[in-house]
């Protein structure tokens, strides 16, 4: 056991291989997002284009409230009651597929929809 | 693995042992909310506290380190958590031990069985925050999770090896 190396050629492999593809599946391109669902108890509450800035106050599940905020094109958390406040330290988020979640006050903003570059430059 | 997993154990050096490990889990846990990591990636934390399960189990006999891998959840939970944070330390610890203990049951080394203990303490979470939260968005997570958990994992495996081999050599 002591002599036992840091890790086998082996390990190194399968190390290598998950967080190249996790890197990689991070890394694909994500298109811009049109729009933030706001989800409690996986229900959908609304759906929040982000272009249009607002503040919206979300009562969430077991006595939480919270305020989603779009503002600049990206959605956050502001004004969270909830005890652990990792929702509202959460980064803002624009692109498709991601997502804030309020672990207590079971509620979820996720971005959906968006479109393309190109589609963008046809239409404008 | 023989039946003294550390030289010259016996029960009061090993009650010894298990007392201090776990009053470092809380210390660890408290110096670990100090540092925000889980505003880069949503709800990652460094485990600095799976450093004292990672060498528990390397240490005890197995029920001595699911006890202390318990204790270790349930006091910090109630210390610095809520109801919800324990729900998920739960889910995830016990799915982060269950794939550890598998690793060194296989002969792995530390630092892989660490990583895989990260990697598997994420996972375990987000299975619970979608079972709770009923929203596929969770999922968009996983990667930088994973990511997160590896790299996590990797350090703190390397920082439990270089402790181990200390601990082994001032038993000799």
């Amino acid at each position: 056991m002591r002599e036992r190396r840091f890790l086998t050629p082996g390990e190194g492999i399968v190390l290598a291989v998950l967080a190249l593809g996790a890197a990689v599946w991070l890394a694909l391109p994500k298109r811009t997002g049109a729009r933030a669902v706001l989800e409690r108890s996986g229900a959908v509450l609304g759906r929040y284009a982000l272009d249009a800035p607002q503040r919206v106050p979300v009562q969430g599940a077991n006595g939480f409230s919270l305020t989603l905020v779009i503002a600049d094109g990206a959605a956050h958390v502001e004004g969270s009651t909830c005890p652990d406040l990792i929702c509202q330290r959460h980064v803002p988020i624009s692109r498709t597929g991601e997502a804030i979640i309020c672990l207590p006050g079971e509620v979820s903003v996720t971005i959906e929809g968006g479109e393309r570059l190109e589609q963008d430059a046809v239409s404008g | 693995m023989n039946k003294t997993p550390f030289p010259a154990d016996t029960p009061a050096r090993r009650v010894a042992l298990f007392g201090m490990l776990l009053a470092l889990t809380v210390a660890l846990s408290w110096l670990e909310r100090l540092i925000p990591t889980d505003a880069i990636v949503l709800g990652a934390k460094l485990g600095l506290a799976n450093l004292v399960v990672l060498c528990g189990l390397y240490l005890f006999p197995l029920p001595w380190a699911v006890a202390l891998t318990a204790l270790k959840i349930a006091i910090t939970g109630l210390l610095f958590g809520n109801y919800y944070s324990l729900l998920y330390s739960a889910a995830g610890g016990a799915l982060s031990f269950l794939a550890m203990y598998l690793c060194k049951r296989l002969g792995r080394t530390m630092a892989f069985t660490s990583v895989m203990g990260g990697v598997f303490h994420n996972i375990g979470q987000l299975c619970v925050a979608r079972v709770i939260l009923g929203s596929m968005g969770v999922l968009a997570h996983l990667p930088a999770l994973l990511l997160a958990g590896i790299g996590a994992g990797a350090a703190i495996g390397a920082v439990g090896a270089l402790i181990l081999r200390r601990l082994w050599s001032s038993f000799d």
